[in-house]
């Protein structure tokens, strides 16, 4: 990190880490939260699910513009650090970012969904369903980010 | 009422924070393949590499919201076909106008003292960037009209049915 001080590499190493992890946790929230009411009553209220949905993904759009800054001024402050796409760990940083971006379109449909259908009375097994299964992908890209980056910050490839 | 409105703002905020990130995700991405990124980010400092984003995050915001309010026009309009395509490509226009405009512009007035060149720099830069930012809007209305089939498929629902 030439050139910045160690508060600020700290401070924005901190922020990327708690923006991942509060959407790690939020997107396995959601998931429990969508399976749970699936099987709970032959018409289940569906209220409760779409408020948590909502939620979560009012806190991602959010969240994710501050982890993708924060993530772009990690790299910046490696400085000599950041290795060329020739590298392993060049590679491993490509990766990451195709992760990033396939988790952005997965979520582009997760959200379309979550909006077109929080408003309708009745809402079909098969929406809450989709729901549950993609926020369980979302989790899993994130968890799989998370992996690489560790890797990355570490300098493990 | 205002559950509509919070869904709409839901929506508005979700699609323009998409591209944003998208956007500087991508081209950090293609600047890496070419073996350059620690060049380009050694030319900018936090600070300044935060101000750009939150720059970029807020034009998209309000390019969005544009092409959002120009879509529901035509919603509205018998004489016309309402297309997505159609919106995305004026917010890209817009947000490229915007981009333009905010840091570019400051840098140009910084450098130039000649009134009738700034404005000629201002007219005609706009009107490039409209262009470029067109095109931009282009390829996203493209990945975004995929991405919204997706979720038709997904939930089995013909869009049209449903209140947009």
């Amino acid at each position: 990190m030439p050139g910045a001080s160690y508060q600020l590499w700290f401070a924005v190493r901190y922020v990327h880490l708690a923006s991942v992890a509060l959407l790690t946790g939020g997107a396995v929230f959601a998931a429990v939260a969508c399976e749970a009411r699936d099987s709970s009553a032959v018409q289940p209220d569906t209220r409760a699910m779409f408020q948590t949905a909502l939620a979560y993904e009012w806190i991602f759009w959010s969240v994710v513009g501050v982890a993708a800054a924060t993530g772009i001024s990690n790299l910046g402050l490696k400085g000599d650090g950041l290795l060329g796409p020739e590298t392993s760990w060049g590679t491993a940083l490509s990766v990451k970012l195709g992760a990033v971006l396939l988790l952005l379109a997965l979520s582009f449909v997760r959200s379309d969904i979550v909006t077109r259908c929080s408003e309708s009375p009745s809402v079909d097994v098969r929406v809450r369903r989709v729901l549950s299964v993609l926020y369980g992908i979302t989790a899993l890209t994130l968890f799989s980010a998370l992996w690489l980056g560790l890797g990355l910050a570490h300098g493990r490839y | 009422m205002g559950a509509i409105e919070d869904r709409v703002d839901l929506r508005l905020w979700s699609v323009a924070t998409f591209r944003a990130v998208t956007f500087v995700i991508a081209v950090a991405l293609s600047v890496h393949s070419r073996g350059t990124l620690a060049g380009a980010l050694s030319n900018l400092n936090t600070a300044i590499g935060f101000g750009l984003f939150g720059v970029l995050w807020t034009t998209t915001l309000i390019a969005t919201r544009s092409g959002d309010r120009y879509y529901r026009r035509r919603v509205e309009d018998r004489r016309y076909s309402a297309s997505r395509l159609e919106a995305t490509i004026v917010a890209g226009g817009w947000n490229g106008v915007f981009i333009y405009l905010a840091p570019t512009l400051a840098l140009i007035y910084a450098l130039i003292d000649n009134a009738a060149a700034l404005v000629i720099a201002t007219v005609f830069g706009s009107f490039v960037a409209f262009v470029v930012g067109a095109f931009v809007g282009l390829a996203y209305g493209i990945v975004e009209a995929l991405l919204r089939g997706i979720s038709d498929t997904l939930i089995g629902v013909n869009r049209d049915a449903v209140i947009e």
